[in-house]
């Protein structure tokens, strides 16, 4: 990795975007393109995850749990490794579709480059409150989830005390437990659909474990306060989301959350005139993530919204390695193209057109359904024939599926279309809260895949008996979860030696027992961390002789 | 002892402070709120209207063409953001076309130029996205969209350089006369003049009854609106209006000086305050302005708000002296189109004041224009001269609206510096754009704390006490 005092005019792949998406593209097209640029805007690479502090990165691309500065900095590692040439600060003002790129830079002014292939990798925005038009007074206390923990986890400044969220996506509800780990009081998270746009996992472990209740079918209407907010008012939704008179109720609260759901930020693809869908506003692609504008390609969240950053990174891998052949001379060899359309059931698939080539063997799909599915099947279609099937257990618009298609499987066709084939459309949703019954035996709901088995827990003499799993991994969940439920603790620690005060992100370096969470977050706010420490150094050891460490997610080095 | 005290920092009190600088004397404006234009001028629809709409022979025409004109000749040398437009009246029946041809006679009364009305081809051309049930349009060359903050903040800053002076969070107590001069109690102090001007918006008729019998009443009417993404950038040319009823100049949908869309507003009596959107009150806009323009993407919308109009009982504006109390003024019930007017008005007051007497005699020290460096706006040459000067104006701060570190830094510098987030914005435009200030808030919040100071928990959204940090985590 190269960091510069200048730059030069041409590039053969220019990288816009230093998140996830950015880097891994930025690395994989190295491997085989000399000048490769990347630009980000902000001060340090990263993007998003430097204030996800949460864990739950890293499973596919580094075989462990991270957390989010903890994979930014590992990825950040494989790209000092390289040639690249990085630019933070570097604040992208327009693209061509001659793939010329104009930014500005506080040391190097106003810089225009010309890339034989450009990425773009400029993730999404959050809703806000203008887009979803909530009623009422406009005071301050009304924040996306994302500013709300941009403030909390890199600033160390907290929003508010009593707090409603609106919106049950996966930023809220780990903001809902985060707030309350720093002393704030979450009310409720409010839902407007009959079920969670969040994973199951964050539902158990954020919200039940604290306590918070998630109402679904409820939304704010309208919002009080002349200063800063005092209270909303919520109310119950019919079946096409709308309030429902009679219903409402008053919460009092200083704060709200709007967790609503993510914009893909295709300015630039917009600006050069890349075919986009209309319907989720991303740009059209081919299956190694080119655009419509030949040379130009996307990945990451500007492609499509990702649960989980370990997918962003292979998208990266994907764009950075087609990018770096265009730039390279080597187009695409293909024989013929195949449409893939969004079928029944789905809010979109992408890629949208296959080139099928002697070179290629597979071909991945991504989608997301439109609605709460049990046991179905995901069917490839090619005019009236099915081509393929996926069962599967479980579908929900929360979570992006992923289906394999093989050459030969589609090499007859022109266009496929991916649809849903169920008897269970929205079957009931659960929110997946604990109970006891009177002679001790628990229900809950597995956390390891999405399908979320019901379990039920009968302890007998000292044994536990697990039922309602699907596969072994729900009876080692459910026999530790029933007697011993253990959570890794992510928090943040006040450092010292800098002009600003600020915090670092830290974790615990395995779980510990859930009932001792609280006094763990006691004894980490008292700890002050000295500049310079690097990732991975102990802050706390041993801490309440469970022997787990407190170690640091992310290094300190900034300059004082 | 000040010659004349203004009270009241929206358009028209800042407007008549410029006025004022360009003569010698001891000026000076209370504000309520720590921020000029905080109550009607913060919240409206942006339009520098032509002036057809008032009636021929009204206080409410004269200064609407002369506002008008004003704007356009002098919006560039003060930096204010400003567009010449033009703007469509646009009727759907054979009885709406009559409405244009007396809107049409009643604007050449007013000695509105450029008027037209067009129909068919012409009319389409000019606005593709128009209704095709439209039958025909007066075409008001001379409207524009003006940003109702910076014509405030413009003459506000030039005539503090030229000597004049505005205080913040002053609220005004009570007024008296003794000895021909006037004593104006405030919450910071008592303050005295030999003229006061009444420019108080929603509030002047409780200041006025502070010194005269009430002889008007304010009855305020608030609007909402929404503003689109600067993506819909197009979908309309000029100012677009249905024909106006008893209710108003109704919804119509426009750019902004900014690029964006604005929509809105509709027209409810209201509290001085009520600066809230309702759901009624949005489907109402949304109803209207499909009618006039079919494929407009309201999805785009990345704000709604609310202004309060400072209507008042009487049909006209009320400016004048007090025919009670000598030397009082007032400069009240300035509704619709009171943005335009204003700064008419504001020359009307300053001979009413001579005529009162109040002594002329020129400021050398007038400042008549500012400049503001707007790095979005620059030529690539400017923009690399600009950033090698300050490295700051190569930090963007604000991406959506592409606004600087450097351009946050500047107005710090200029005379009324920001002390909220939302006052930076209506200065550079920082959260304006389509994320709303997700990602720049926490920046803005640092810089205001860092150059004041203080802890990031002291520096509010907007008005005192609305804050947006609480405390620190640890």
């Amino acid at each position: 990795m190269n960091s510069v005092d200048k730059v030069d005019k041409k590039y053969g792949v220019i990288v816009i975007g230093g998140g996830p998406g950015g880097l891994a593209a930025a690395v994989e097209a190295s491997k085989t393109c000399d000048k490769v640029l990347l630009l980000e805007r902000s001060p340090q690479l990263g993007g998003i995850l430097n204030q996800c502090i949460h864990n739950g990165f890293g499973l596919h691309m580094f075989k462990e749990e991270l957390t989010g500065p903890d994979y930014a900095e590992k990825y950040i590692e494989k790209l000092q490794d390289t040639r690249v040439v990085v630019l933070t600060q570097a604040m992208v003002l327009e693209t061509t579709k001659q793939k010329q790129v104009s930014f500005i830079h506080p040391k190097l002014g106003f810089v225009k480059v010309q890339a034989e292939a450009l990425i773009v990798a400029t993730g999404c925005r959050e809703r806000t409150r203008g887009a979803i038009g909530i009623s009422g007074a406009r005071p301050s206390g009304v924040f996306t989830a994302g500013a709300a923990q941009l403030f909390l986890n890199l600033d160390a400044k907290t929003v508010g005390k009593k707090v409603v969220i609106l919106g049950s996506g996966d930023i809220g509800l780990i903001m809902a437990r985060r707030m309350t780990l720093e002393g704030a009081k979450v009310l409720g998270v409010y839902e407007v659909m009959p079920y969670s746009g969040g994973l199951t996992r964050n539902i158990v472990q954020c919200l039940n474990d604290y306590d918070i209740p998630l109402h679904l079918s409820h939304t704010i209407t309208k919002i009080h306060g002349e200063k800063r907010v005092e209270a909303v008012t919520i109310s119950k939704v019919d079946e096409n989301r709308q309030p429902i008179a009679g219903t409402e109720h008053t919460v009092e609260c200083d704060t709200v959350l709007l967790s609503v759901g993510l914009i893909p930020e295709n300015e630039l693809n917009i600006e050069m005139g890349v075919d986009m869908n209309g319907r989720t506003n991303t740009p059209v692609l081919f299956d190694n993530m080119e655009t419509s504008v030949p040379g130009v390609f996307a990945c990451g969240n500007v492609a499509q919204v990702h649960d989980l950053v370990d997918f962003v990174s292979m998208e990266g891998i994907k764009a950075g390695a087609a990018a770096a052949d265009y730039a390279n001379g080597i187009k695409p060899s293909y024989t013929k193209t195949v449409r893939v359309e969004a079928g029944e059931h789905l809010l979109y698939v992408t890629p949208s057109q296959v080139r099928l080539g002697d070179d290629k063997k597979i071909v991945e799909l991504f989608f997301r359904v439109s609605g709460i599915f049990g046991a179905s099947s995901i069917q490839v279609v090619s005019g009236d024939t099915v081509i393929k099937e996926f069962k599967k257990e479980h579908l929900a618009p929360g979570e992006l599926e992923k289906i394999v298609l093989t050459k030969q499987q589609i090499a007859e066709c022109s266009s496929i279309r991916i649809g849903v084939a169920s008897q269970n459309k929205h079957s009931e949703y659960q929110v997946p809260v604990q109970t006891v019954d009177p002679d001790g035996s628990k229900h809950f709901v597995c956390t390891i895949c999405p399908k979320g088995c019901s379990l039920t827990a009968k302890v007998q003499n000292e044994q536990v008996e697990i039922t309602g799993n699907a596969c072994p991994r729900g009876d080692v969940y459910g026999k530790q979860e029933a007697v011993f439920p253990m959570r890794v603790v992510t928090s943040t620690v006040k450092t010292e030696g800098f002009a600003h005060t600020f915090c670092v992100p830290v974790k615990t370096t395995a779980p510990i027992p859930k009932d001792k969470v609280a006094k763990a977050m006691q004894l980490i706010n008292a700890v002050v961390v000295k500049n310079p420490a690097p990732r991975g150094a102990v802050v706390l050891r041993d801490i309440l002789g469970l022997g787990v460490d407190v170690v640091l997610t992310k290094t300190l080095s900034q300059p004082i | 002892m000040e010659d004349v005290i203004i009270i009241g920092g929206g358009v028209s009190g800042c407007s008549l402070l410029y006025a004022l600088s360009r003569y010698k004397g001891n000026f000076l404006l209370l504000e309520k709120e720590n921020d000029v234009a905080m109550g009607s001028t913060k919240a409206n629809s942006g339009i520098a209207h032509a002036g057809y709409d008032p009636e021929p022979g009204t206080k409410m025409a004269e200064h609407n063409v002369q506002g008008n004109a004003w704007i356009r000749a002098n919006a560039k040398k003060l930096g204010i953001p400003f567009v010449q437009t033009g703007s469509l009246v646009v009727a759907f029946d054979e009885e709406e076309k009559l409405t244009l041809q007396s809107l049409l006679e009643r604007g050449k009364a007013n000695g509105v130029p450029d008027l037209s009305i067009i129909e068919g081809q012409e009319l389409f051309l000019l606005e593709p996205n128009l209704s095709r049930d439209a039958l025909a349009a007066l075409y008001a060359k001379t409207t524009g969209v003006v940003d109702p903050w910076a014509l405030s903040f413009a003459q506000a800053e030039c005539a503090i350089l030229g000597g004049g002076k505005v205080q913040l969070e002053t609220e005004v107590t009570g007024i008296s006369k003794q000895d021909g001069y006037f004593v104006v109690d405030t919450n910071k102090g008592r303050f005295e003049a030999k003229f006061v001007v009444n420019a108080a918006g929603v509030y002047s008729d409780e200041i006025s009854t502070m010194v005269e019998t009430p002889h008007f009443a304010i009855k305020p009417k608030n609007g909402e609106y929404f503003l689109l993404d600067t993506s819909e950038k197009g979908i309309v040319g000029t100012v677009v209006f249905p024909c106006p009823s008893k209710l108003g100049k109704g919804v119509l949908v426009a750019p902004t000086a900014h690029g964006n869309i604005i929509v809105g507003p509709d027209a409810k009596d209201s509290g001085k305050e009520d600066t809230s959107v309702t759901a009624e009150g949005l489907d109402y806009v949304r109803q209207r302005a499909t009618k006039c323009i079919p494929s407009l993407n309201l999805r785009a919308s990345i704000r709604n708000f609310t202004g309060v109009r400072a209507n008042s009982d009487q049909s006209d504006f009320v400016i004048g002296e007090s025919l009670e109390t000598a030397g009082f003024f007032n400069v009240a019930g300035i509704k619709s189109p009171g943005l335009t007017s204003a700064v008419s008005i504001a020359q009307e007051m300053v001979d009413l004041l001579f005529k009162a007497g109040l002594k002329k005699s020129l400021n050398a020290k007038f400042v008549r224009s500012r400049r503001v460096a707007r790095l979005h706006e620059m030529s690539d040459t400017a923009k690399k001269l600009q950033i090698a000067k300050d490295p700051k104006h190569g930090n963007i701060v604000c991406r959506c609206r592409q606004v600087t570190e450097g351009e946050i830094a500047d107005t710090f510098l200029r005379p009324l510096p920001p002390r909220s987030v939302d006052a930076v914005k209506r200065r550079v435009q920082t959260g304006m754009g389509r994320c709303q200030g997700g990602f720049c808030t926490p920046k803005v919040v640092e810089l205001l704390a860092e150059h004041y100071g203080v802890d990031m928990k002291e520096i509010p959204q907007d008005k005192a006490g609305t804050y947006i940090v609480d405390g620190d985590a640890k």
